[in-house]
């Protein structure tokens, strides 16, 4: 407890109020930049921060990472394109409802659920750094694989019920993360001597293609049926108290999720928001609305990768051990002021700490007016004629996926996809399968390899790290329920249409 | 203690290559001249990362010695493949170079690719970074032969960062040296590699000093050898793989590389610079703190050590069976 | 024909190219048991499972008089047109990635915006091309300048 006062103490004598609310913008501007990732955001910073004092730059650097992580959710709710990796499942309901007019709700109730999910992570981490960083050094290799099994079994959820096309849909992009260098031997696969493709096919840019260019040539393509987006709204709103209630559970189960998530070290927030979406719709008492522009469904995973971005820093303070792209620039903050973030530093020179704790939370409160102040502009702007808006968003796609590794043959890579993304939807494939798979699949590859590295080949290696075992166990669990539960809508949805015949 | 933080605090203000232009007062020595106002310095790795931040904490001292302004770019992504493509298209002036690890020679070593290391011409070697074998705290063992003796007996799982790379080459190479078979486990980066190291999953793992900084000062891990000539100033007491009967010696380089054909005036600026540069006090502590070894070698001497290593490596890859020729 | 019967039989078609595909991943002597080629040969195979499954069961219930699939709220009602017009842009935005580079940023983004507004009827005029050009410089501004993405500079050069 102590530690929370002596935080708020510090909020009068430093820059940190000033810091956060800066970093804030700074954060859900640069995450709302599709192709921007929040460690890109971040790294541009760095420089700025060396003439800084080490509490200013790092509340800078936080709550730039915290809100990278709710921009992300404005472009996925507003024009259909994933504004970072997490925010893809956000994404779901949020164009949905902002298909039927309600783009304002949707981005108050993201709003809300990235303030919940914040403060719980970061509650979580000034009460829990201790013990739950013992929790983070429990996962091996057999429990990424087993933890990647668990977020592959959300699939026959996420099919809409279209086991099959959704069975290929994921397939597709179990089969695109193939692509690049193999994890255990080191050669390359499907490269072809390209240099662009070694590392692998960015995650972001599928995404990019399936979602945006897709939505762009579907738009185009189907322009003479005069669907036009009629959405009036041009400002954010706040969710009703009937909202609120509504989503309570959701932003519960989000953020448990998303605490959860964040402390093993790899998992990420895509995994956190996917599995939160999943679980809050099979908790919710109307799992028929999800898909199609359910407030639950935007509330839990923005919950979740809020939630999962804060928890985040636990293996970086306690361990120094960066846990992604973003905590790895973070570290990069720390070593530039000479310092090296770990259980000896935190003991040594607590008010760092301390500083970061209170920065953070102003500035999962400064997101509030800081995204009032920046959401009616970009809602204004989505609200223009299709034609160019069609025309600006292919634009800034490119743009932004040119900024991430200033390569040309990306911008072929996320035509293709659109390409992909736009034969997905004329066949009826589900896309979120395609997601799931292409952030999965690696891990999945990757730790199963490894674990048989390990055993010499033995695969009861798997049965003798029991957290595996109880993830194994859930996915087992998942799987054969969703399959039974997809059998009987089936068979109820043949006999209706019987009888309507 | 509060003066040293100012000092070092002043230092980074200067290490501000682009945006602010903090101008440096004029220092005791002169500038060495340079054919160019602007010098571009590439690395391969992203904003924040490790040559990243080799680069631009050495430009800042670096401006003090040669009359230019050092400019970063950060040209990532196919682990140096694309750097290496950007820097064969450039003009061998001395206006603009590459941070050099030996990342470049292995990328180009297992993958077939248009523009490899033998497009670029050394420029100078500056630093070592020294490569430890370590272990958690409170393993049962005292000594890399420790290690040794329990993988003749049972399973034993060492831990590298990453498949393609000198780290896991080295453990590869330390099975052949000690005749036993144990599991090498890759991952992407440290981070998992620690990790696994901490909850005892991977026996011992191979890193570089810097990358250990937080878990040494911790108390968390215990470093066993350390795989180099002479045991390192910052960790006196522990002895080199050498000392203990095993001949395994990595000498992970940084270094500087241009496109082909640099010209000899411009060689013969680094060849003065660098000294100067290692030998500035201020530079020197913090180099020493971030767990580097000063290597000097100039560029005739690069070029020829890059050559033998690139070789070498080479050999080894195809002995152990990862590149077919 | 029937939707889901052609995905069906594109996903074996695209199982078979990646399967011809994974048999040329080289071998090295470091692999574990499961090898560089092995996932991609479960996938391979895992797809065309699937696909082939797929297309017995279409078949299978077209037979029993399942109606065909067609979404309710299908906007591609006129396939043909639909793909016509797609392939359109799609090579409106190939033409702007083989441009993208030698041309430079500006020049290439307004183009991109004015070929995507006329491709979809908008009328030139002073108007458009001032959005275009208005619009590129933006998001140039936004890129280039505020975010130090290294954009191509293309026939400006130096200029910028």
């Amino acid at each position: 407890m102590d530690a929370i006062f002596t935080s708020f103490e510090m909020l009068g004598t430093t820059l940190i109020v000033p810091m956060a609310i800066l970093g804030m913008i700074w954060g859900i501007f640069g995450g709302a930049l599709p192709g921007i990732s929040p460690s890109i955001t971040m790294a541009l910073l760095l420089p700025f921060t060396y003439t800084m004092d080490p509490i200013s730059a790092l509340v800078l650097l936080t709550s730039t990472y915290v809100g990278a992580e709710y921009g992300g959710s404005i472009p996925a709710i507003l024009i259909r394109t994933p504004g970072t990796n997490a925010s893809a499942a956000t994404m779901i309901d949020g164009y949905e409802m902002k298909k039927k007019g309600k783009a304002g709700e949707a981005l108050g109730i993201s709003l809300q659920a990235s303030s919940i999910g914040n403060f719980i992570g970061i509650f979580c981490v000034i009460l829990l750094t201790g013990p739950l960083s013992q929790l983070a050094l429990a996962f091996r290799p057999t429990t990424y694989f087993a933890l990647g099994i668990l977020g592959l079994s959300v699939i026959v959820s996420v099919s809409e019920g279209t086991l099959f096309k959704g069975l290929l849909a994921a397939l597709i992009g179990l089969i695109i993360a193939t692509i690049g260098t193999d994890p255990v031997t080191g050669v390359g696969r499907f490269t072809y001597g390209n240099a662009d493709l070694l590392t692998g096919v960015p995650i972001i840019l599928v995404m990019v293609g399936l979602f945006a260019v897709g939505e762009i040539l579907e738009q185009i393509a189907t322009r003479s049926d005069g669907s036009v987006v009629t959405d009036r709204v041009t400002r954010l709103k706040w969710p009703t108290w009937a909202i609120q209630k509504k989503t309570a559970k959701a932003n519960f189960i989000g953020s448990a999720i998303g605490v959860f998530c964040g402390i093993m070290p790899g998992a990420g927030g895509t995994v956190a928001s996917f599995m939160a979406y999943a679980e809050a719709r099979r908790f919710s008492r109307t799992p028929q609305e999800f898909g199609k522009g359910s407030t639950e469904g935007v509330a839990a995973p923005e919950a979740a990768n809020n939630a999962d971005a804060g928890v985040g820093l636990i293996p970086l303070l306690s361990f120094g051990i960066p846990a992604s792209n973003s905590t790895a620039v973070l570290l990069g903050g720390f070593l530039i002021h000479g310092l090296i973030p770990g259980p000896v530093l935190f003991s040594k020179d607590p008010t760092l700490l301390y500083g970061m704790f209170s920065g953070l939370l102003v500035a999962s409160l400064a997101l509030i007016p800081a995204a009032f102040l920046t959401l009616s502009a970009s809602i204004w702007l989505v609200n223009r004629p299709k034609p160019y808006l069609m025309a600006f968003i292919g634009a800034l796609v490119f743009s932004g996926a040119y900024s991430i590794n200033n390569s040309v043959f990306d911008l072929g890579l996320v035509l293709a996809a659109g390409v992909l993304g736009f034969g997905m939807r004329f066949f009826g494939m589900p896309m979120l399968p395609t997601i799931l798979g292409l952030v999965l699949g690696y891990m999945i590859e990757a730790n199963y390899r490894r674990s048989l590295v390990i055993s010499g080949g033995d695969n009861s290696i798997f049965l003798e790290d029991p957290i595996a075992v109880a993830f194994l166990g859930f996915a087992a669990l998942f799987l054969v329920g969703s399959i039974i539960r997809e059998v009987r809508d089936r068979k109820k949805k043949n006999r209706d249409m019987g009888v309507a015949a | 203690m509060l003066d040293r933080k100012f000092a070092a605090r002043a230092a980074f203000a200067s290490v501000l290559t682009f945006g602010i232009a903090a101008a440096l007062p004029a220092v005791a020595q002169d500038k060495i001249a340079y054919p160019h106002k602007v010098v571009t310095l590439v690395t391969h790795s992203s904003a924040g990362g490790g040559s990243d931040v080799f680069l631009r904490d050495m430009t800042g001292y670096l401006k003090k010695i040669i009359d230019a302004d050092f400019v970063v770019e950060n040209v990532s992504g196919g682990s140096g493949a694309k750097a290496m493509a950007h820097m064969a298209k450039q003009k061998p002036d001395g206006s603009v170079f590459y941070a050099t690890t030996p990342t470049y020679i292995y990328t180009s070593h297992m993958s077939d690719l248009d523009a490899n290391y033998t497009a670029l011409e050394p420029l100078v070697n500056v630093f070592y970074d020294p490569e430890v074998v370590y272990t958690r705290a409170d393993a049962p063992f005292k000594t890399l032969q420790d290690v040794i003796t329990k993988a003749k007996s049972e399973r034993s799982a060492w831990g590298a960062a990453n498949p393609g790379s000198l780290e896991r080459i080295t453990l590869e190479k330390l099975k052949k040296l000690t005749g036993v078979n144990a599991a090498i486990v890759t991952s992407e980066g440290g981070g998992e590699t620690m990790v696994n190291v901490l909850n005892g999953t991977l026996d011992i793992a191979i890193g570089e000093l810097q990358e250990l900084r937080s878990q040494l000062e911790g108390k968390q891990v215990r470093v066993l050898a350390v795989l180099g000539d002479s045991p390192l100033p910052q960790l006196p007491d522990v002895p080199t793989a050498k000392a203990g009967g095993i001949d395994l010696v990595v000498q992970k380089f940084r270094g500087l590389a241009g496109p082909k054909g640099l010209p000899d005036d411009v060689t013969k600026v680094w060849d003065e610079a660098i000294p100067r540069l290692l030998a500035d006090p201020e530079y020197k502590a913090k180099y020493e703190a971030a767990g580097l070894v000063p290597a000097f070698m100039p560029h005739a001497e690069a070029v020829t050590f890059t050559t033998n290593f690139a070789d070498e490596q080479k050999a080894i890859l195809t002995e152990v069976g990862i590149t077919k020729k | 024909m029937d939707r889901d019967l052609i995905s069906g039989l594109i996903g074996f078609a695209l199982a078979l190219v990646y399967l011809f595909a994974a048999a040329d991943i080289p071998t090295s002597a470091l692999g574990d048991s499961v090898g560089a080629a092995g996932f991609p040969h479960m996938l391979g195979y895992t797809m065309a499972a699937v696909s082939a499954l797929f297309v017995a069961y279409r078949l299978w219930m077209l037979r029993a008089g399942a109606p065909r699939a067609v979404p309710s709220d299908d906007v591609f009602a006129q396939p043909a047109r639909a793909f016509a017009s797609a392939a359109g842009t799609v090579a409106i935005c190939a033409l702007f990635i083989l441009i993208f580079e030698p041309l430079g940023y500006l020049p290439a983004i307004a183009l991109l915006i004015l070929g995507l507004c006329l491709y979809q009827g908008v009328r030139l005029d002073l108007r458009l091309v001032a959005i275009a050009v208005g619009g590129s410089f933006a998001l140039w501004l936004l890129f280039a300048q505020l975010l130090a993405v290294r954009m191509p500079a293309g026939i400006f050069g130096e200029l910028i």
